[in-house]
């Protein structure tokens, strides 16, 4: 658990900075929001078969097709799990880390996408359920996810979350 | 699929994933209403490039089936009046239930291949299934 | 006479020893996150695994009305859902 203590000094403007930018109910929103996400998004992959994930991913060109089964099989119980840590706040960090190094991997992937001017059908996104949302879309869904993490990294205090179980609060 | 012909059996679900695909399905099957089937499915993949793209490709069709021998009156009043469409979205449905969501997908017994693959793929899987049916046979 | 140490009576105190409780803390909370990590897998494997079982007698679904090749009596039946666009 992270305590910064109180400060009503200009020179100790960036933790104060940080506290506003963390305050508890923006980090228990943004945690629901991309980790449920990012739940939805995992399950909703592993509840296709296999070759029709494959084939989704295959839809994106750049990546190389010997890779794609192993992507497939991997990324989505990433997802899952990563979202499921965030949305309970276990290892909250960690988890928000290995979030925002997919969405840091899918934005790349769309903008790569928008570039090479590459046709996509179907973002594959959430599998099963099936949004079909063009590459800017995702892109800016991602980028707006990558923003929501900042105040989960940076929080000072872990609240609704298993990482604050049994620890003592301190109030602000 | 000759060299399977007598141990292998091919059932074709034409799934229709859009406006378009629609209309050249419920044409295939009217096709199949003069015992044209397989020339009209023959004919859809010839000439795709000619009409795949536009909103309504029905006209188109019936000028390509009218130079291959089909009766073209008789294909666009089947096509018009609906009669397949409960046919289409059957299948639809089905394909639906099977998570089918993109195409090709084929289902070689129990084993599905997604997309476009190789011959050489499609021949190897049916060999394993040719053997897998022979040893469950020998049993 | 010396007196006889203490120790085993310490030993033997009901008391919590200090600095085992944040331990038993940090034990739980890895036991729970475990769990409802381990919770959210099962949920899924199972779900897939009774998926993958449907999947053989869905497959037996309707011949009736399809084109056919081939033999009706073939031991591999290919099933093709192909659009034309």
């Amino acid at each position: 658990m992270q305590n910064v203590p109180p400060s009503n000094s200009l020179a100790s403007s960036p933790s104060r900075w940080r506290r506003l930018s963390a305050a508890p109910w923006l980090v228990i929103l943004a945690r629901l929001l991309v980790g449920g996400l990012f739940v939805v998004a995992g399950f909703s992959k592993l509840l296709l078969p296999h070759a029709e994930v494959v084939a989704l991913m295959q839809q994106y060109t750049v990546i190389p097709q010997t890779v794609t089964p192993l992507i497939a099989t991997v990324l989505p119980w990433v997802e899952l799990l990563s979202g499921t840590a965030l949305l309970i706040g276990f290892f909250t960090t960690p988890a928000a880390l290995v979030v925002a190094l997919q969405l840091l991997a899918f934005c790349l992937l769309m903008v790569v996408i928008l570039i090479m001017g590459i046709e996509v059908e179907d973002c594959g996104c959430f599998g099963q359920w099936g949004w079909h949302e063009t590459p800017l879309q995702v892109l800016i869904r991602d980028l707006v996810m990558l923003a929501l993490l900042w105040p989960i990294i940076w929080r000072w205090q872990d609240v609704w979350a298993l990482d604050a179980w049994g620890a003592t609060s301190t109030s602000p | 699929m000759k060299r399977f012909e007598d141990k292998v059996q091919l059932v074709l679900y034409p799934l229709a994933l859009n406006d378009r695909s629609e209309v050249a399905t419920q044409f295939a099957l009217c096709a199949g209403e003069q015992d044209q089937f397989w020339q009209a499915h023959k004919m859809l993949y010839q000439h795709q490039t000619q009409w795949h793209r536009l909103s309504n490709p029905l006209d188109r069709l019936l000028e390509l089936a009218g130079g291959n021998g089909l009766d073209t009156a008789a294909l666009k009043q089947c096509v018009k009046s609906g009669k397949m469409e409960p046919l289409v979205k059957a299948d639809q449905d089905y394909a639906r239930s099977l998570q089918i969501r993109s195409t090709p997908t084929v289902f070689i017994n129990n084993r599905r291949i997604v997309g476009a693959h190789s011959e050489a793929d499609f021949v190897r899987t049916i060999r394993q299934e040719l053997a897998r049916a022979e040893r469950a046979a020998q049993q | 006479m010396a007196k006889k140490s203490n120790t085993r009576n310490r030993n033997r105190s009901t008391k919590q020893p200090r600095g085992t409780a944040p331990f038993t803390r940090q034990r739980q909370r890895l036991m729970l996150g475990g769990v409802a990590l381990l919770v959210v897998i099962g949920i899924v494997v199972g779900i897939r695994m009774s998926r993958q079982q449907s999947l053989p007698p869905q497959l037996q679904g309707a011949i009736d009305g399809h084109y056919t090749r081939g033999s009706a009596a073939a031991e591999v039946v290919i099933k093709e859902f192909s659009d034309y666009t």
